[in-house]
């Protein structure tokens, strides 16, 4: 069973990480909510504080899929997130961003349009579409699920 | 400036809560998230601080708009609070605008707002809510109560709230990228 973890930096999207983390416990894709900071409690970039689930340094290879679900860049993330992205990438497993997460892939040298296993989405209405295509890679058939979310009576393509 | 209340219970669906909240924020509409409880637990187990804390002192009509999010945990609560039905009729006698969708508008029949008005909710729910005209619709607008449907559609419902407090929402669809992921979705 693959296990995702979304990185909660100060300042992250918040409507982002909680839909992708929503929709894969509803393909009962394992999530955790890691929290980049001292604190579980996170403040995002609208400034609802979500708590997270567990706080960094967690063992970041314990897990499958890695998400950076955008929000804002100031302060910019620490060179170890950074350097834990790399690590990530470059031990075969997944990687997922929105927004302004993708810029954090970029940070972190990979290419997220020429290299494979990253899937992004450049904004944030792109959060359940992403975790869809996430819960697909995990061998999860989304079509019921959207039907539960009235994804298409919504307007979702 | 518009201030807009969001109540969250136990159960309360996460990520078309913490959507409606987001929208709100970002368009300008200064929005609390009102609970019982400091930090209060989703239907997926997500936790949130409240903003300000529901007590016999609060005062519903201090704000513009209350957005009651579902989940089905949370439209039992919203049903069965005393304290929370009378801030919703409050609203409503008053006049003040009123967001509901996916389960909630079970806690909008309790309170005796929907009687003869047009209203959506979540598939099924409809079946369960005898008061009011159901209409199966992304949003339904009957004076200051709007409704809307599922999780997904929970942007949808934020931009009619948004566009109700005199609030043009175009800028924040751009900036969300709502069109490119939603195309039938915006009315």
């Amino acid at each position: 069973m693959k296990k995702a973890v979304i990185i909660l930096t100060p300042g992250f999207d918040e409507a982002s990480a909680v839909t992708i983390a929503d929709v894969l416990k509803r393909l009962e894709i394992p999530v955790t909510l890691m929290a980049w900071q001292d604190d579980l409690m996170v403040k995002g970039s609208i400034q609802i504080r979500l708590k997270a689930d567990v706080k960094w340094p967690d063992d970041m290879l314990a897990y499958d899929i890695l998400i950076l679900p955008g929000g804002q860049l100031n302060p910019m993330p620490d060179e170890q997130l950074l350097q834990k992205i790399q690590e990530f990438y470059q031990s075969g497993r997944n990687l997922a961003a929105v927004g302004t997460g993708i810029r954090l892939l970029q940070m972190a040298g990979l290419d997220p349009e020429k290299q494979d296993r990253m899937l992004t989405r450049p904004y944030s209405a792109g959060a359940y579409d992403l975790a869809f295509a996430l819960g697909e890679s995990c061998c999860k058939n989304s079509e019921y699920l959207k039907y539960r979310l009235m994804y298409a009576e919504a307007g979702g393509r | 400036m518009s201030r807009a209340v969001v109540f969250l219970t136990p159960g309360y669906e996460e990520a078309e809560s913490l959507t409606l909240v987001s929208v709100l924020r970002q368009a300008g509409i200064e929005t609390d998230i009102a609970s019982y409880d400091a930090e209060v637990v989703g239907a997926h187990e997500m936790a949130v601080k409240a903003d300000r804390i529901l007590g016999p002192d609060f005062d519903v009509l201090a704000y513009d708009l209350l957005v009651l999010p579902g989940g089905y945990g949370q439209a039992d609560h919203l049903k069965n609070d005393a304290g929370i039905q009378n801030w919703i009729r409050q609203m409503d006698q008053n006049k003040h605008l009123t967001g509901s969708l996916c389960a909630s508008p079970i806690a909008l029949e309790a309170s005796g707002v929907l009687d003869g008005r047009r209203f959506t909710a979540y598939r099924g729910i409809d079946e369960k809510i005898k008061a009011g005209t159901y209409q199966n619709q992304l949003v339904v607008q009957d004076g200051h109560l709007i409704t809307s449907q599922g999780p997904a559609c929970a942007y949808a419902l934020a931009f009619e709230l948004v566009k109700a407090l005199g609030t043009d929402p175009e800028i924040v669809k751009e900036q969300l990228g709502y069109q490119q992921f939603f195309a039938g979705g915006s009315q």
